[in-house]
């Protein structure tokens, strides 16, 4: 039932007011007389309480809690809205009495979203409510009390907290357009993240102290922001951040971080601090100190400061700035230099020496002066009892144990920041969950001395030295301790690496990121995680210089799946051989590979390779035995995933292949004893033959790119050209007429050239390869916007590639989906390789059937951008023809030109030759 | 203090591990007892990445070992 209540002095038209007052303690629906809705201000009396119930979402103009009344959430999907266009009853918005009850049995939400621009106000009578979410366009709202709440959320409209002191575990903001007035408020929460567009902050004299753990504070990039008054004090434990890498400068009155009796406590800098007061930075103790840092290693962020105040810490990436002071060579428990920083002058490096004794890193006893700073040199020789902990996150410069035969254990993640020594006759135990962190920035080496670094739960050993190089000195030897998770891990994250050509043992390698690094590897590493994991981890390789002379082994069995993601970069050998080992490998990314040996003595294994994209092998050395295939597949069923073996025939058998493209006519002899499951093209199913085939082809093309008037093509990999083999270069210059060859690939001779009506013309080049030929160019007369090339090497000649016969056709006028070479031309002689080179005025796409046992050269597995060629090597005389047929009608026009061996030579299978 | 550097090479059992060895300047073993040395770096090793042991062990090249020692210590 509604109550008609006078609120002001008034003619009666205008002086009553209805309100909706709760008559039971209920559910919200059933509390009221009748179901509030926005336009009712609602008042919920003693001794009622009303309860939001989950996925309810109560109404409200305003909202009232009498002293002696009660507001229950019982969800975090209990909500209150309250407001809607007209302002509530008496310019509230919310008004709880002091002794009303306000329930949170979860966190739901109090959204205020009147669009009335009359300033309404609220008071939360003091209780901790739920979350509070301002989201009023155009609204209004002014705090009339203290604020207590979870997530403090603001979208729209204008809130002025009236001074008065606010908690919120979080303050964050929406993207409209709103205007934030701190006053001179006290604000607890531990996140502050202000980022977003729209957002004006007033002029204040406010506090906002962080002192849980990890406090953020973080504020929108647009200008408008006023924070220059404000007092930040981050207490909280761990690391405590300040801006990210999208803001701008952050200017406050006063900074101050101060940090807890930790030894990992920091402060991350996401952007340029100003501070116009005092910035105080103040680790707990000499032990317990604050790392000043950027939050991109690497990249220097600028503190400016009127006043620097500091005590216990370490810095890296810091430029020091402003009016301030910034020698701390003398500061209370020292400054240590993590590199990176400019401006400031830190404690003297000094040479620490432990002595003995069952002692922590930390002891300050057992060192010649003090604790090692980032900065100082460590030398732990002493050969009396000792076990030495290491539980400081900062070890020091050169780490050096040479010399030493006792105990060092290692209890935290601990980072150096130089070389790293260990010594052959000391016993090495990592504390199993942390990752070491080798961070200088100018040439160092580090040493494992044959120990194992035995580690879980993602840990291991990391490279993050900006400009840095590790170069190892002996093989490492990281295991994990568990065999259920990726650890034991090499991580690259930033810098270089060169391993020495050792035999590293890793459990698994990380080289992924965004990052400048460089990893050059000669050596054989061996990988023996035998979890299901990405043993070797190159995802992403932006920033990354990698060279792999050496080889990679996988060495322990497992019934696991293990996956290669290899980012499509070069690598030497890849061996997965262990017996007994039926877990599959994945290879993702598209990649090129010197040498791929996979077999399996007593087992049968899968290969598996991502759809899609091209692996490309010299040497594929892929081989099971009978009754133990060795299967090759996609990784997706009915997609095909490419290979590209180029080189010469390998010599495989005894496999089970499936949804395969071997994009090199005439190279992929799967054996006599191989299975052929499905979905393979270009995939023979019989024991290799002494037949001319294609040793590799590279191509390129511009498509809907408009005035090309050259183009040259250089094979991939590095690949070059043998002495005695055939190049043909063929050229598409599809959508009009060319005009003149003003440049023809230098030394070539041209076979032919062809077109359709105004198009898709098409040009062959040969070449008796000298040996050494890589890039071949065209160039000619007028702007054509569809154009591609092809460079091809056929091998397997005994004697000279000869030019024996050509043929050619053309669609004319019309646009076709099928055209064949031409009426057939007879060779004169065997062996002999046929190419066949088909042209359109755009692509030729998609493949539905080339005839007479042609295979198809290159790009199959999409679209093919350019022209499209085809082999067959033939072993006898006579007519030669080939029809392609497509699904895109085009002009097109094709050639036929068949090379014979002028040795004479017969074929047979491989290695029974004549 | 000075230390000379022993790379090595041990080929056993299909396995091929390329190390080095240090030794303080002035206190350089002999080669069998460096090839000692390097025998057993590669048996910890072998232990490490062959429990359970995956492939029979074959009887050590030493001769490879030897070689490479003294290769190694020729350019000392």
């Amino acid at each position: 039932m509604a109550t008609i209540t006078a609120t002001s002095t008034n003619n009666w038209a205008t002086a009553l007011v209805a309100t909706i007052t709760a008559t039971s303690t209920n559910n919200w629906a059933t509390a009221f007389a009748s179901v509030p809705t926005a336009a009712d201000d609602v008042v919920i009396p003693s001794p009622f309480t009303v309860t939001i119930p989950a996925a309810y979402t109560a109404l409200a103009r305003s909202f009232t809690v009498s002293n002696g009344g009660g507001l229950t959430f019982a969800a975090t999907t209990s909500l209150l809205n309250i407001g809607d266009a007209t302002v509530g009853l008496g310019n509230i918005a919310m008004s709880i009495g002091s002794t009303a009850t306000i329930t949170n049995t979860a966190q739901g939400v109090i959204t205020f979203k009147s669009t009335s621009t009359t300033q309404q106000s609220i008071n939360t009578g003091g209780k901790t409510l739920p979350g509070v979410t301002v989201d009023g366009v155009g609204s209004s709202y002014l705090m009339a009390s203290t604020l207590t709440c979870t997530t403090f959320t603001f979208n729209n409209g204008t809130f002025n907290t009236g001074s008065f002191a606010m908690t919120p575990t979080s303050f964050t903001s929406g993207t409209g357009t709103k205007t934030l007035t701190l006053g001179s408020s006290s604000i607890s929460c531990n996140s502050w993240s202000m980022r977003t567009t729209g957002t004006t902050i007033t002029a204040n004299s406010a506090t906002i102290t962080q002192s849980s753990t990890t406090p953020q504070f973080d504020v929108s990039a647009t200008s408008g922001n006023n924070y220059g008054g404000l007092t930040l004090f981050q207490s909280g434990s761990g690391n405590a951040q300040v801006g990210t890498t999208s803001t701008p400068t952050i200017t406050v009155g006063t900074y101050n971080r101060t940090g807890t009796a930790a030894k990992t406590d920091s402060l991350t800098l996401g952007c340029n601090l100003t501070v116009t007061g005092t910035c105080t930075v103040n680790g707990n103790s000499s032990i317990n100190r604050v790392l000043v840092q950027s939050l991109t290693v690497g990249t220097a962020v600028t503190i400016t400061a009127a006043t620097v105040s500091t005590s216990n810490s370490d810095w890296m990436d810091i430029t020091a700035a402003g009016a301030a002071n910034w020698n701390l060579s003398a500061i209370t428990g020292n400054s240590g230099d993590c590199q990176g920083n400019t401006g400031i002058t830190f404690t003297t490096a000094a040479t620490q020496t432990f002595t003995s004794g069952t002692k922590s890193w930390s002891d300050v006893t057992v060192w010649t002066s003090r604790v090692p700073l980032p900065q100082d040199d460590v030398v732990v020789n002493t050969t009396t009892a000792t076990t030495l902990t290491i539980d400081m996150p900062r070890m020091g410069k050169n780490v050096n144990f040479t010399g030493f035969n006792k105990t060092a254990t290692n209890n935290t993640a601990a980072n150096v920041y130089g070389s790293f020594t260990l010594a052959s006759g000391m016993t090495w135990s990592m504390n199993n969950t942390q990752t070491m962190t080798l961070r200088g920035r100018g040439s160092y080496t580090v040493t494992g001395a044959g120990k194992t670094w035995s580690v879980s739960n993602n840990s291991g050993l990391a490279i993050t030295a900006p400009g840095g190089t590790y170069t190892a000195q002996d093989a490492l030897i990281l295991s994990s301790s568990t065999t259920s998770s990726p650890s034991g891990i090499l991580t690259l994250n930033n810098g270089t690496f060169v391993d020495g050509g050792y035999s590293h043992t890793f459990t698994s390698v990380s080289i992924t990121g965004t990052a400048t690094r460089t990893l050059t590897k000669t050596g054989n590493w061996f990988i023996i995680t035998t979890a299901a994991a990405t043993i070797w981890n190159a995802t992403t390789t932006t920033g990354l210089t990698f060279t792999d002379s050496g080889a990679t082994t996988i060495s322990n069995a497992s019934v696991s799946s293990r996956t290669w993601a290899g980012g499509g970069l070069t690598y030497g050998t890849l061996t997965y051989t262990v017996a007994g080992s039926t877990g599959s490998l994945v290879i993702s990314g598209s990649n090129y590979f010197d040498t791929l040996n996979f077999s399996d003595a007593t087992n049968a294994r899968t290969l598996s390779l991502t759809a899609l994209v091209v692996q490309t092998v010299k040497n594929f050395n892929v081989i099971g035995t009978s009754g133990k295939l060795m299967t090759v597949n996609s990784t997706t069923g009915g997609t095909q995933a490419q290979l590209a073996l180029y080189g010469p025939v390998d010599t495989v058998d005894f496999l089970s292949v499936q949804d395969i493209n071997s994009s090199l006519p005439y190279k992929f002899y799967a054996g006599a004893n191989s299975t052929n499951v499905s979905g393979n093209t270009n995939v023979i199913f019989t024991a290799p033959v002494t037949q001319l085939y294609v040793t590799w082809s590279s191509d390129i093309a511009q498509i809907n790119t408009a005035g090309n008037t050259t183009m040259s093509v250089t094979p991939s990999y590095g690949h070059t050209a043998t002495a005695g083999t055939l190049l043909i270069f063929a050229v598409t210059l599809g959508s009009a007429n060319p005009g003149a060859i003003t440049s023809a690939p230098t030394g070539y001779t041209q076979v032919d050239n062809n077109s359709a009506t105004g198009a898709a013309y098409t040009y062959i080049y040969y070449k008796i390869a000298a040996g050494g030929e890589t890039t071949a160019s065209i160039s000619w007369t007028n702007g054509i916007t569809n154009v591609s090339c092809r460079l091809t090497e056929i091998a397997g000649w005994v004697g000279t590639p000869t030019l024996d016969v050509k043929d050619k056709n053309n669609s004319g006028a019309s646009s076709v989906t099928t055209l064949s070479t031409g009426s057939g031309v007879s060779n004169t002689a065997q062996p002999a390789f046929a190419y066949a080179y088909f042209s359109g005025n755009s692509t030729l796409s998609t493949l539905v059937s080339i005839t007479n046992n042609y295979q198809e050269e290159r790009l199959q597995l999409v679209a093919n951008t350019g022209g499209r060629s085809f082999g067959l090597p033939l072993s006898s005389t006579g007519s030669q023809t080939t029809t392609f047929t497509w699904t895109t009608s085009r002009t097109a026009s094709a050639q036929l030109v068949i090379f014979k061996d002028a040795s004479g030579h017969t074929l047979s299978l491989m290695g029974v030759g004549s | 203090m000075a230390l000379v550097k022993v790379p090595f090479t041990v080929s056993q059992g299909g396995w091929e591990y390329s190390d080095a060895l240090y030794y303080e300047q002035g206190s350089v073993p002999s080669a069998s007892q460096i090839q000692s040395d390097a025998q057993a770096r590669f048996n910890t090793w072998l232990a490490l990445i062959t429990e359970p042991p995956l492939l029979p062990i074959e009887p050590p090249i030493a001769s490879q070992i030897a070689s490479d020692v003294t290769d190694a210590l020729g350019g000392l």
